[in-house]
């Protein structure tokens, strides 16, 4: 990548509201809770989908490669949440939650890239 | 959840979003692309996960309004799950697998040295 490529107005204007409107649907989307932070998990899970989907549908169009996959899936997933619930879950002293989290949380959205890239 | 709450998750949002990409774009202008994208991964994720503790705990950022766009907005899109997963098929099963495993520790001890951090600073 070049500077230009980096600093084009197109692409930040484009990941700026891409990753608002992502962080929006999943703000929506946390409130969904019960044993485990469903909403968040299904959040990260659709993401991880559309954003394998989107690298391989885009494929050579790095405007929209760089707005659906590091705007929309960007702000629509979320790492900070899944580390937040994971510790105020093992703060409560059951290990297995956080644990249960974790391999959900990897397992089901790495599928879902894979599955996103195959279909893409 | 009121129409102030979402449009202060989109500006958090928008503003984290933005910030990962640049980050990730600078880092690969000086770098190169091989090891600036798992690099950048590793950062923007502790660091918002970090980030997310300090908020969550620092009396600072009680308000309803500061938690919707420092937290659910600029930490949730400074952060992804998305690309770890798509980082998990970029890189050999030898080299992904150990990285994640360790940007997940670093960012559950992250998360945790924030949330400390965020009780000591008044």
């Amino acid at each position: 990548m070049t500077i230009a490529e980096v600093f084009n107005p197109v692409v930040l204007i484009g990941i700026a509201l891409a990753g608002g409107l992502g962080s929006v649907i999943r703000f929506a989307m946390s409130k969904w809770q019960g044993y485990l932070p469903w909403g968040i998990l299904l959040a990260n899970i659709t993401a991880s989908f559309f954003a394998g989907w989107a690298v391989v549908y885009f494929n050579g169009n790095d405007t929209w490669v760089a707005i659906t996959v590091v705007g929309l899936a960007g702000g629509l997933s979320t790492f900070s949440s899944w580390a937040g619930a994971a510790v105020q879950m093992a703060a409560t002293g059951k290990a297995f939650r956080p644990a249960i989290y974790t391999i959900f949380t990897l397992v089901l959205s790495s599928t879902a890239a894979y599955l996103g890239l195959l279909l893409g | 959840m009121t129409s102030r709450d979402f449009s202060l998750v989109f500006l958090g949002g928008s503003l984290g979003a933005l910030l990962r990409y640049l980050i990730g774009g600078t880092l690969e202008l000086s770098l190169g692309s091989s090891i600036a994208g798992s690099l950048s991964l590793l950062i923007v994720n502790v660091l918002g996960a970090m980030f997310l503790g300090f908020v969550n705990f620092n009396s600072r950022f009680n308000s309803e309004s500061s938690k919707s766009f420092w937290a659910a907005g600029f930490c949730g899109g400074f952060t992804t799950m998305s690309s770890v997963a798509l980082f998990l098929y970029q890189y050999p099963p030898l080299l992904a697998m150990p990285a994640a495993a360790v940007m997940f520790g670093f960012g559950f001890i992250g998360y945790a040295a924030g949330a400390n951090l965020g009780r000591a600073v008044k």
